[in-house]
């Protein structure tokens, strides 16, 4: 049976940069990205169920992971503010631009956007992590896409 | 979009990030460590006489949470072994005596808006006790459930009532539905009545010959924002049973009964709201059941059934369990009204858990990617 540090470090190297890229996405700064994994993490240690795959676990996690900011978002009763300039010193100027587009697009789009482009998730699998039907999946990449299309125009 | 998840993969962590969580998530709940001293003979005696103290609690804790047979036949045989049993149960074993009616409320399940009780009632010596055995045993009679009424009184006791309503009783119908729901429906306590929406069943268990003693499974929920089950002493009217034999039937009392008691178990129904620009929600979790109202939702909620299949409960640990693996069935309703010129619809849906639940636990309750967080009860 896994130790806890054992658990932490082989979830951390396998999902934490992908965790960490969601929430930031999610939350708009890095120190709130960082307080989410925080809860994930200590969900995941103290209070997972058991897993069947490799999927399933990366699964949970990102499901723990959306709740816990949607959580967040209702408990501080924030407003949508741009993504936190710090957080994205390592990325280049003109990707630097899409990831702010992306993440001023409403949750419901970016997150479906994000797990389809950045984790790879299928349309059918985004639709069974968040609950929703495939085709209300894809009705939100294709919004998001329009969005994304029409503010990219208009930035130019 | 290949540039956004190129982009993303630039946008790595912080090198200490790593560093700091393991430190703070493996803190949650390291145990503490402690320093080693020889113990001395008093503080060894002393420890003797706490052990025996917590043993006798724990024997005593094991007796309270042994449901009875009823109970045990409702919810389920691991129902009592369960670690929410202690929360939900509570050995009541209240007495009325109501003129020569004898009622006794022995056990109870609940939280705050819905319980279950174990209602003894003990017929008077004028009752036709060979009527009601022929009656319990026969294919075609059968002794009927008595009407019960759920009151938030503070203290009225018997003769308050007999003082109120006492003039009344001679004259009113006990097996006529409409005298005595007019009855129920008017009479001293009708001041305390729960207000919203409430709903309650009553469903005979068993007959006691030797005693003359009917008992009942009595289930009542509350849909009151304002009031929980809790607050305060909760009081049953009860009014008469009675036996229907040879085509006619038979009430076997003269006049009602009531019982007083404080719901002491500690176990908290859970409420919650959420709007969105899509949907308003509101879920309410009980002990026994989920009930959850969309108003101006998709299409996909406006359907009953669709509903069911959309909902998961969210536990605490951010677990997910979804209904459909809870419960059976549903009821529900569905409707439309104009709102701001709009046609919107609304769905109302509840289910009854296979087993009662650990709802202190239930953080949240999700349909689809809308989330209902949930708080106890006020």
């Amino acid at each position: 049976m896994e130790q806890r540090e054992q658990v932490f470090d082989r979830v951390y190297r396998e999902y934490g940069p992908a965790l960490y890229r969601f929430c930031l996405m999610q939350m708009k700064n890095a120190a709130d990205a960082e307080d989410v994994m925080q809860e994930v993490f200590v969900k995941r240690l103290y209070q997972a169920p058991p897993f069947q795959t490799p999927e399933h676990e990366r699964r949970w996690l990102f499901r723990v992971a959306l709740n816990q900011c949607r959580d967040e978002w209702k408990r501080s009763r924030r407003t949508e503010l741009p993504l936190e300039a710090a957080a994205l010193v390592a990325v280049p100027e003109p990707e630097r631009a899409l990831l702010e587009q992306v993440a001023a697009l409403p949750e419901k789009l970016r997150t479906v956007l994000h797990l389809h482009y950045c984790e790879g998730y299928s349309q059918q699998e985004i639709a069974s992590l968040l609950g929703i039907t495939v085709s209300a999946v894809k009705m939100r990449m294709k919004r998001g896409r329009e969005a994304l299309r029409s503010s990219w125009e208009g930035a130019e | 979009m290949n540039r956004y998840a190129k982009a993303m993969k630039a946008c790595t962590p912080p090198a200490e990030l790593e560093t700091r969580l393991r430190e703070r998530v493996l803190a949650a709940e390291r145990p503490k460590g402690y320093v080693l001293r020889p113990w001395s003979l008093a503080r060894k005696a002393a420890l003797a006489a706490a052990l025996a103290l917590a043993l006798t609690v724990s024997v005593g804790a094991a007796v309270l949470v042994e449901w009875d047979a009823i109970f045990t036949k409702r919810f389920g045989p691991e129902a009592s072994a369960s670690p929410v049993a202690e929360s939900l149960f509570q050995k009541v074993d209240v007495t009325s005596v109501c003129g020569d009616v004898t009622v006794t409320v022995r056990e109870a399940v609940g939280d705050s808006k819905s319980i279950y009780l174990i209602l003894d009632y003990r017929l008077p010596d004028p009752a036709d006790r060979a009527a009601v055995q022929a009656a319990w045993d026969s294919e075609t009679d059968r002794v009927g459930c008595p009407d019960v009424q759920f009151y938030a009184t503070g203290e009225v006791t018997w003769e308050d009532l007999q003082a109120g309503d006492g003039e009344r009783w001679p004259a009113l119908d006990w097996t006529n539905y409409a005298a005595y729901s007019r009855y129920s429906a008017n009479n001293a306590l009708t001041a305390y009545r729960f207000t919203g929406g409430s709903g309650s069943s009553v469903s005979a268990q068993s007959y006691d010959p030797d005693t003359g003693t009917l008992t009942y499974l009595v289930r009542f929920t509350t849909q009151s924002q304002t009031q929980n089950l809790t607050d305060r002493p909760l009081t049953l009217l009860v009014l008469p049973p009675t036996v229907t034999a040879a085509g006619g039937e038979q009430a076997l009392a003269d006049h009602p009964a009531i019982v007083t008691f404080q719901p002491g178990y500690t176990a908290r129904a859970q409420q919650g709201q959420t709007r969105d620009p899509e949907a308003q929600f509101s879920a309410e979790v009980i002990l026994s059941s989920l009930s959850i109202t969309v108003s101006c939702g998709s299409t996909d909620l406006a359907d009953c059934g669709a509903l069911w299949q959309a909902v998961c409960l969210v536990w605490e640990d951010g677990g997910e369990t979804p209904l459909t693996e809870m419960t059976r069935g549903y009821s529900g309703s569905e409707s439309s009204y104009q709102a701001d010129g709009e046609t919107c619809c609304r769905t109302s849906m509840s289910a009854q858990f296979l087993e009662p639940q650990d709802i202190s636990r239930v953080a949240a309750v999700r349909v689809g990617d809308h989330q209902v967080p949930l708080q106890p009860a006020a």
